[in-house]
C-alpha cells in the first residue's frame, strides 16, 4: 500500500514546491494476505511518508477493505495517489475523488494504525508515537461506519 | 459465445484541452456508455487530462480513437499500453481537479502524476 515515492526515477522533494492543497480519497480491497507483518509494513510506510510529506487524513482497514483520505500539498498528493493507484496490493479500486482545499480539513490528524487490526502494542513496536487526537479520530470513524 | 479479448491497459496524457462551444467537457463524453466494459479514471489537472483506461482491446482502442478524433483535444501522449491479467479498477471513475490547483502548476502536476503512474505500473507488471 504505497504512500511511497520509491518506485520511479522522479522523486518527490522533501519540500514540495506546490502551494495548492488537494484531497484524495479512495476505497480498495487488499489483494494480498492480511497478515500482521503485511499490515505493519503498510502502516509503517504510510506513517513515514505522511510525516515526511506532511500528509494528513486517515486510513482505515476493515475486512480487507481500505478507505483512505489524504490531504496535503498538490504535488505530494498527486505523486502519492499515483503510487497507490499502481500498487498491486490494491485491487477493485474506486476513486472517490480529488478535491481542492483552501485549508486542511484534518490538520491535526495523522495515521497511527488500524483500529482493532493493529493494536497499540504493535504500533509501539514499530516506533509510532501515540497521538491522542488520532486515536480519537480513528475511533470516531468507526462509530460513524 | 462472444469472443474473449485481452484486457488492455492504457495510460495517456493530453495537452491542454480546448473549451467547447456548447459548454460540454471532454470528460463528459468519455464517461458515458460502455462503463461495464471500460474501467479506469480520468484526472484533470486544470485542462491537462491524465487517463488510465482498461478493458477489452477493441473497446479501449475505440475509446482512444474517440479521444484522438475529438477536436477539443490537441494532442495525446500514450505513456503505457500493456496487456494485463486483470483490471485494477472495478468501475469507471471520472474526477477533475480543475479547481484544485493553480493554473501555473497544472502542467507540472499532470506530468508528475502521469509519469509516476505509468512507471509504477510498468515496474509492477
Amino acid at each position: 500500500m504505497q504512500n511511497t515515492a520509491q518506485h520511479s526515477g522522479e522523486r518527490l522533494s522533501d519540500q514540495p514546491r506546490s502551494s495548492s492543497l488537494l484531497r484524495f480519497g479512495y476505497r480498495s480491497e487488499l489483494a494480498g494476505p492480511h497478515s500482521v507483518p503485511v499490515l505493519r509494513a503498510i502502516g509503517h510506510s504510510t506513517w513515514r511518508n505522511n510525516q515526511r510529506y506532511q500528509i494528513t487524513g486517515h486510513l482505515t482497514l476493515q475486512d480487507g477493505r481500505f478507505y483512505q483520505v489524504m490531504e496535503g500539498v498538490a504535488e505530494a498528493v498527486a505523486l502519492l495517489s499515483a503510487s497507490i493507484l499502481s500498487d498491486p496490493r490494491h485491487h477493485n479500486i474506486v476513486v472517490e475523488g480529488y478535491q481542492a482545499l483552501s485549508e486542511r480539513q484534518y490538520p491535526d490528524w495523522r495515521l497511527i494504525g488500524f483500529d482493532d487490526i493493529m493494536p497499540m502494542s504493535d504500533l509501539n513496536a514499530i516506533d509510532i508515537k501515540s497521538d491522542p487526537s488520532s486515536v480519537h479520530y480513528l475511533s470516531s470513524i468507526q462509530k460513524e461506519g | 459465445m462472444p469472443k474473449a479479448f485481452d484486457i488492455v491497459q492504457v495510460v495517456y496524457k493530453t495537452r491542454p484541452i480546448l473549451p467547447s462551444d456548447d459548454g460540454t467537457r471532454v470528460l463528459d463524453g468519455l464517461t458515458s456508455g460502455d462503463s461495464d466494459r471500460l474501467t479506469g479514471l480520468n484526472v484533470a489537472f486544470g485542462d491537462n487530462l491524465v487517463g488510465i483506461i482498461e478493458g477489452p482491446e477493441p473497446v479501449v482502442f475505440d475509446r482512444m480513437e474517440q479521444l484522438t478524433a475529438d477536436h477539443r483535444v490537441p494532442g495525446i501522449n500514450v505513456l503505457r499500453e500493456a496487456t494485463v491479467k486483470k483490471r485494477r479498477f472495478s468501475s469507471w471513475s471520472s474526477y477533475a481537479v480543475c479547481e484544485g490547483t493553480q493554473r501555473e502548476e497544472d502542467v507540472s502536476l499532470a506530468n508528475l502524476f502521469a509519469e509516476r503512474l505509468s512507471r509504477a505500473l510498468y515496474s509492477h507488471s
